[in-house]
């Protein structure tokens, strides 16, 4: 009975924490640690005092607009990232702003083996924000589904939810572990490399999400994440190889 | 210039500091939001993700078009 219950909320929970695992990693391995667990962080205190405040009615909320509007957000973010990646990649001279001199004095700091300043950077706190708050509604209405789906009565409805949140937690538990296991794989990759990685994960998760928003169904549910990863890595390739061959030309 | 627009602007360069690309997901995700709105095109619905995935690809290689054209600083 009680498996029955945390099974699946589990399965269900697991995916949604790895997607949310997945954008937290890359901005904090790409930009700074400190501002994308800010960003994470503060998702979940709003989330935990959204459930406080709201119940059950939590699942009247409008996922859908949230999902169109993240989704939106995201795959903007996501081309920027993009197109900046496939320039430098190309060896098309790189805009000299704010940001790109933080970047250089960063690899500097690097290079001489130096840690670098950990500063707040207002896209990663973005980021994450937005992306664990919305993985995590998610997971509250997954909790919230499985937890009343049975019940008949009050007492049986908040005995299935706490069922339903130990699944939720056990899928936490194995996300958070699988994060600081990968953490020092990740900073081995070429830092041009990683923020192409960002921009293509940005893309694919916010046309994922935004057109789910939009009413769209994906054919292959959570797996179309995959197809969409390839397709854009695909053209990506393509595209950079385009770039590379018009900067040989225009040289 | 009031609070307003540069609040509107610091918005804009903060998420995407791009024309194209801004103009370009906005028509795009409206154009699929009508269509998957309209009760007419209903059998239209499976093949809406086509429409979108290269809509975003174009933008993006519109975008760069855009910026490889820049006369060099």
């Amino acid at each position: 009975m009680i498996w029955s219950s945390v099974i699946p909320t589990f399965l269900a929970s697991l995916v949604e924490f790895v997607e949310a695992l997945t954008i937290v990693m890359v901005v904090g391995v790409t930009v700074n640690w400190r501002s994308s667990l800010l960003g994470a962080g503060a998702a979940v205190v709003v989330l935990a005092a959204a459930v406080a405040a709201l119940g059950s009615t939590f699942l009247l909320l409008p996922l859908e607009g949230f999902r169109l509007v993240v989704g939106f957000i995201l795959v903007l973010f996501g081309l920027k990232w993009l197109k900046k990646a496939f320039l430098r990649f190309a060896g098309w001279k790189a805009i000299h702003d704010e940001e790109a001199i933080y970047e250089e004095e960063a690899a500097a700091l690097r290079a001489r083996g130096e840690a670098v300043p950990q500063r707040l950077d207002g896209f990663a706190v973005a980021t994450s924000f937005k992306s664990v708050l919305l993985e995590g509604l998610e997971v509250v209405f997954i909790v919230l589904t499985f937890g009343t789906s049975t019940a008949a009565t009050d007492d049986q409805k908040l005995a299935g939810i706490a069922v339903a949140s130990l699944g939720a937690l056990l899928a936490l538990v194995v996300v958070v572990l699988l994060g600081v296991a990968l953490r020092k794989p990740l900073t081995r990759v070429p830092e041009n490399a990683l923020k192409f990685l960002v921009g293509l994960m940005l893309t694919t998760f916010g046309t994922f999400w935004g057109a789910e928003g939009l009413g769209i169904a994906w054919p292959w549910g959570d797996l179309t994440l995959l197809v969409l990863l390839g397709v854009y890595g695909a053209v990506s390739a393509a595209t950079i190889g385009w770039l590379k061959r018009k900067k040989a030309v225009s040289a | 210039m009031t609070w307003v627009v540069r609040g509107l602007k610091a918005l804009y360069n903060f998420v995407v500091g791009d024309p194209v690309l801004l103009v370009g997901v906005t028509v795009l995700f409206l154009a699929v939001g009508a269509l998957a709105r309209a009760p007419g095109l209903a059998p239209l619905r499976p093949f809406l993700p086509i429409l979108l995935v290269p809509g975003i690809l174009a933008t993006l290689v519109g975008s760069l078009i855009r910026e490889t054209r820049k006369p060099k600083d």
